[in-house]
């Protein structure tokens, strides 16, 4: 690639930066209040709205990391992506209700709407807030991760250097406008997806001729000899198969409850206009599905037949976009940038939501509205370097990590927010025993699995089942026995109604 | 049974769809923990419809159960040939994909996709209706003791 090509490459993904920059600049007057800058401000509509998540949910795991195990290990990430109809049937059961508890209080955090739920439990608060950290920080290193990627491709910059500079920016803009210029980016951002995606869905037809003559070359010699798998064709791919059942649980009971689309619900002018948000968010969400699927699949066709060269699985986007040619590279690698940054600006707001607001308000600390600012700022400061930090010491691919995060993020989530808002007989006390369980699952499962990373244990989780099912499966369990034994809350009229709705 | 029991017992029942779920696929049957998935998502779609004592079992019928159905007959189809076609070429293909591939793309991702998308908009009202929406908003900003008293007869 010539230096001018990538000068030019360089250039557009920084617009993405500066045209998210400017619509910072001009959200910034519509933070009228400390509530609308951490997020609630009830004044978006279905396309906005619906677009941000996509791009929120999407994010550089999406973007870089299933193209990199659709090439190196087949269709099994791929039940992940089109498992789609699984966001339609989070807003059908869980939807009005989170929204209608938007309209009990001030309501800016997921912090916020545990306390309407479990009358202002501490203990659940706490645990929430520890958890939704470390889901953040797993989250945020797979968005430094392909960022790292995506100019080590260019330029091989320091990967540090990279991740701190994106950073800066990023966390620049964030707290100019926090979640309404949030949302705002990521709605633009999510464009900047849908648009890439279409154009390589088509650039996959022209270069391959489509679907068949990729499995045709990956089941010939040419295959083989490049190292490919066939099997890796087939619905299941060449990984284990419980990465499939993993991979199919995961989003369809993990996307209902993800901070991404929660605190999106909460944002929403009208909750009858959830329905139209669910056609946006899975239409461009299908768009996406698409690019990634004929990124990795183009990959494969590629190497088969010995006209490119791929070293590393995150590589696979930015080599099959080197070779379609400058078009195809302007479009990719900023949609590459707007992924992460969609992505790292939402977890940024909202680790600066639990530091400043959920975490103090958990311990009985309460901060005046412009100390909450302050103290947000220096929260996304400091998640920023623990996602830096994770990212290097895990060594994880984009989709691993990705994987790790939304497991953990829905292992904090679900027992509050899914077991709580759709049964009365959850208890303060059961779902505090539930998050407890969780978080002390998530550390052991984090912690074994850098043992085994660094080669200091050799533990194989039953069946080969990733980590984080367990733990989603024991916050859930636990939070459901705990209950049963323990004397039912008295609930808050209102909340009543928002959960009869 | 009243509904706050039923309420109970489908939650129950989803705690044991978890274990059994998760114990399966670490039993090493991840294809039938799959199944137990769709089992459990059904609990929750019949717990989402609650609204005064009482589940809209239609609104579980269209669009999420025929939705399950969809992803039911995926996950036989796909096994199906990915098994009958292990180690060896598939002897035909469906738009180019592996026949068992191709049960994923079509049964479990864009037909349901865009059931669940546009039917979700199809019942919308069903789901919640302009004036369920306006009499919850005068009631949850106008509470006072004495509608509380009302809203419990």
């Amino acid at each position: 690639m010539s230096e001018w090509a990538k000068y030019l490459i360089l250039a557009s993904s920084f617009s993405v930066l500066a045209i998210s920059f400017g619509i910072g600049l001009w959200a910034k007057k519509k933070v009228t209040s400390p509530e609308a800058f951490f997020g609630g401000a009830k004044i978006f509509g279905p396309l906005t709205v619906g677009l941000a998540t996509m791009a929120a949910v999407g994010s550089a795991f999406a973007v870089v990391g299933v193209p990199g195990l659709v090439y190196s290990t087949g269709n099994t990430i791929l039940l992940f992506m089109f498992a789609a109809p699984g966001f339609v049937f989070g807003y059908l059961v869980i939807g009005k209700k989170v929204r209608a508890m938007a309209e009990i209080g001030t309501v800016a955090s997921l912090g916020d709407l545990s306390d309407l739920r479990f009358n202002g439990h501490r203990g659940i608060k706490l645990i929430l807030s520890l958890m939704l950290f470390i889901g953040c920080a797993m989250y945020l290193s797979a968005q430094v991760e392909a960022c790292a990627k995506l100019f080590e491709n260019l330029f091989e910059w320091n990967k540090l250097v990279i991740s701190v500079v994106i950073f800066a920016i990023l966390i620049a803009y964030t707290v100019l406008s926090g979640e309404i210029g949030g949302i705002l980016t990521q709605a633009f951002q999510g464009f900047v997806i849908v648009l890439a995606g279409l154009i390589f869905a088509i650039a996959f037809f022209v270069v391959t001729g489509g679907f068949g003559p990729v499995l045709e070359a990956i089941s010939g010699p040419q295959g083989a000899a490049a190292g490919l798998d066939p099997s890796a064709m087939t619905a299941w791919g060449s990984l284990p198969g419980a990465y499939s059942f993993a991979w199919v649980m995961l989003p369809t009971l993990g996307i209902m409850c993800q901070p991404q689309v929660l605190t999106r619900v909460m944002m929403l002018r009208d909750p009858r206009e959830l329905p139209k948000l669910s056609i946006y968010a899975v239409s461009t969400n299908m768009i996406t599905g698409m690019m990634v699927m004929a990124i990795g699949y183009c990959a494969i066709y590629l190497v088969a037949n010995g006209l490119v060269e791929i070293d590393h699985p995150d590589k696979a986007v930015f080599k099959v976009a080197d070779y379609l040619g400058l078009v195809a590279q302007l479009f990719v690698y900023p949609a590459v940038l707007a992924a992460a940054l969609s992505t790292s600006s939402l977890f940024l707001s909202l680790a600066g939501n639990i530091v400043s607001r959920d975490l103090p308000g958990s311990l009985g600390v309460t901060f005046s509205a412009a100390r909450q600012v302050t103290v947000s700022r220096i929260a996304m400061s400091v998640m920023g370097v623990a996602a830096i930090g994770f990212a290097s010491v895990s060594g994880d691919m984009v989709a691993i990590l990705g994987t790790y995060g939304f497991g953990t993020l829905a292992a904090a989530t679900f027992p509050i927010f899914i077991v709580g808002l759709l049964w009365k007989g959850a208890t303060g006390r059961g779902v505090m025993t539930g998050m407890l369980a969780a978080l002390l699952a998530t550390v052991g499962g984090v912690t074994i699995e850098l043992l085994n990373r660094f080669g200091l244990a050799d533990f194989a989780w039953p069946g080969g089942v990733p980590w984080y099912v367990f733990v989603m499966a024991a916050a859930v369990v636990v939070t459901i026995a705990a209950s049963l034994l323990t004397t039912a809350d008295t609930l808050d009229r209102r909340v009543e109604m928002a959960m009869e709705l | 049974m009243n509904k706050g029991k039923t309420e109970t017992l489908l939650m129950s029942i989803s705690g044991l769809l978890w274990l059994a779920m998760v114990g399966l696929a670490g039993a090493g049957h991840w294809l039938a923990g799959l199944y137990a998935l769709l089992g459990l998502l059904l609990v929750y779609g019949v717990l989402g419809t609650s609204h005064k004592g009482r589940f809209d079992l239609r609104l579980v019928a269209f669009p999420s159960l025929v939705w399950l159905v969809m992803w039911a007959a995926a996950f036989w189809l796909g096994n199906h040939f990915a098994e009958l076609y292990a180690g060896r070429e598939p002897a035909f293909t469906i738009f180019g994909f592996h026949p068992s591939f191709a049960a994923i793309v079509v049964l479990f991702w864009i037909v349901p996709t865009l059931l669940m998308g546009f039917g979700f908009e199809a019942v919308k009202d069903r789901w919640l209706s302009q004036e369920r929406w306006d009499e919850f908003l005068r009631r949850v900003h106008g509470t006072d003791e004495g509608e509380d008293r009302e809203g419990r007869e």
